[in-house]
């Protein structure tokens, strides 16, 4: 069995030659290397919070690498900010993001509220994403909701505290985002054609070409031969839509979830 | 050496009748109520060790570790109940208190946590008379009810034994008024039928799209619910609704009323 990813370019004018109503977007920037960093810190935060000894220099180190890359990323964090459509998921996400550097100095008196704030706002932007309808709006907190989860997490760290609730409501998040984000506008087609190809016997290779869009008109390819009488399945067209789904946070939440997954056991 | 025997009997039946359970069949859906058990399990341990009127430092630490296995266990089930149209609202407010359970476990952060766990359980006591009208939201805000005000109760305990103060026993008297509420609302419909002339009476309950159905049969004396075992003599009606209502906040409700009133909880 052959298997090919094919070509966005080679997709593009297959989809044009079809006839498929799908112009193609300029991929929009995925996140960049600050969200796996994220991501690796909350997967250690996650490991070894809990055990109540304060000064683990692993959990140390994670809570930096969070708070760096929040600080480097900032910009683009605040963009993505900006788009948001709830003033009460902004507000927060905002009060969180900024405050977050200062997590070391705060005294007690601002340290707890502002861990109780991050907790909120997790849980909000969590229910926010359930709530919203619209794709663009859900994709935009689907992107952060590592961030706010990670600041949470690393608050609870000040404190000695276990984030199994937190990583918890982190994967429950990222599984709503691969749910309602999915690109599942697709279009599936054999490359048999039965004017000039004999008709198959089973057994016999038939090539599949299929393509799916994602909300933003991004869009994968893929191509598989099958023997027939077989069909592409689900799971073929799975890896049109990672392709496709890769820049919006759809992918991101793929990206994310098997290490959560994985430490979470 | 009788004393000292008899004291382990009075011990054993003191544990056998705390941890008994409702029998749940193989595969029968149980609603989720082994988790929730655990937090009505909670409520009376809070209950009892609080009966002197102060709790020591080492039951405190243990109540709080057993809140967070108890929530850690339930969280999944809990906000995948919560998750429908009907109940979204309250989702938000029960996800953010049921992660703070680790914030009880320390003074300085069970004081902030305390106020949003407050709004949730007092939002999830509100909510019942919202969605009385569904059955499947009203069990679920039902067992959020009971989850949240058993954090809270654990929280102000927390907060008290630090502080010196007496909170708690404010906040019960509206936890036995949520309950009151909730079994209050939480329904079967019933109905009487069968063929008398051929010496068969049904009774059977609705809820939740569930039901439960009694069978008797004059010529053997017997009734039979769901086609279980049968039982001997004529349908207990208490019984046939009891079956049906065990996978659901309901026994559970009952169960933490009876403990409340018991511990002298008024009404607020």
């Amino acid at each position: 069995m052959r298997l090919r990813l094919l070509a966005a370019s080679v997709v593009a004018s297959l989809a044009v030659g079809v006839g498929v109503v799908a112009p193609a977007q300029p991929a929009r920037a995925a996140l960049g290397g600050w969200f796996d960093i994220i991501i690796n810190a909350v997967v250690t935060i996650a490991n070894r919070s809990g055990n109540g000894s304060g000064g683990d220099p692993q959990l140390e180190a994670a809570k930096r690498e969070i708070i760096a890359a929040v600080e480097n990323a900032k910009q683009e964090i605040l963009n993505h900010i900006d788009a948001i459509a709830s003033a009460e998921v902004e507000a927060c996400t905002n009060a969180a993001v900024t405050k977050f550097a200062q997590i070391d100095s705060m005294p007690g008196s601002l340290l707890g509220p502002f861990v109780n704030g991050a907790v909120d706002c997790a849980a909000l932007s969590n229910s926010y994403f359930n709530a919203v309808q619209d794709p663009a709006a859900a994709d935009n907190i689907g992107k952060l909701m590592g961030v706010i989860y990670s600041i949470a997490m690393a608050g609870f760290t000040k404190y000695g505290l276990s984030t199994t609730g937190l990583l918890a409501g982190l994967i429950s998040g990222y599984e709503a985002v691969v749910v309602k984000l999915k690109p599942n506008n697709c279009d599936v087609r054999s490359q048999f054609d039965p004017e000039i190809m004999p008709r198959p016997k089973r057994g016999d290779l038939i090539g599949w070409d299929m393509w799916c869009w994602a909300y933003n008109g991004d869009f994968g390819g893929y191509a598989v031969d099958l023997p027939f009488p077989s069909t592409p399945t689900d799971a073929h067209l799975d890896v049109a839509r990672r392709e496709a789904g890769k820049n919006i946070s759809y992918g991101t939440a793929l990206r994310a979830l098997p290490p959560l997954r994985a430490v979470r056991g | 050496m009788r004393r000292r025997i008899l004291g382990a009997v009075l011990a054993l039946m003191l544990v056998l009748s705390a941890t008994a359970r409702p029998a749940f069949a193989e595969g029968e859906d149980t609603g989720g109520n082994q988790y929730y058990q655990k937090f009505v399990d909670i409520l009376i341990s809070l209950l009892d060790k609080g009966r002197d009127g102060s709790y020591t430092a080492q039951e405190i630490a243990e109540l709080v570790q057993q809140l967070i296995g108890a929530t850690n266990a339930a969280n999944v089930d809990l906000l995948t109940r919560l998750d429908n149209e009907l109940t979204n609202d309250i989702k938000g407010q029960a996800q953010a208190a049921l992660t703070k359970v680790e914030m009880l476990r320390r003074p300085e952060t069970a004081g902030v946590a305390l106020n949003s766990i407050h709004d949730a359980a007092h939002r999830a006591m509100s909510h019942i008379g919202t969605v009385r009208h569904s059955d499947v939201a009203l069990d679920a805000v039902g067992k959020a009810m009971i989850t949240l005000f058993t954090e809270l109760d654990t929280a102000y305990t927390v907060i008290d034994a630090d502080e010196g103060t007496t909170f708690v026993v404010l906040q019960r008297r509206y936890f036995r008024l949520g309950l009151e509420n909730l079994i209050r609302e939480m329904n079967t419909d019933c109905y009487h039928g069968g063929l008398p002339s051929a010496g068969l009476a049904t009774y059977t309950c609705y809820y939740g799209g569930d039901s439960a159905r009694a069978e008797f049969w004059a010529g053997s004396g017997t009734y039979t619910i769901n086609g279980g075992p049968p039982i001997t003599g004529a349908i207990d009606y208490r019984l046939v609704e009891e079956t049906l209502m065990r996978g659901t906040a309901r026994p559970l409700a009952q169960q933490a009323l009876d403990n409340l009133i018991r511990a002298g909880v008024t009404l607020p």
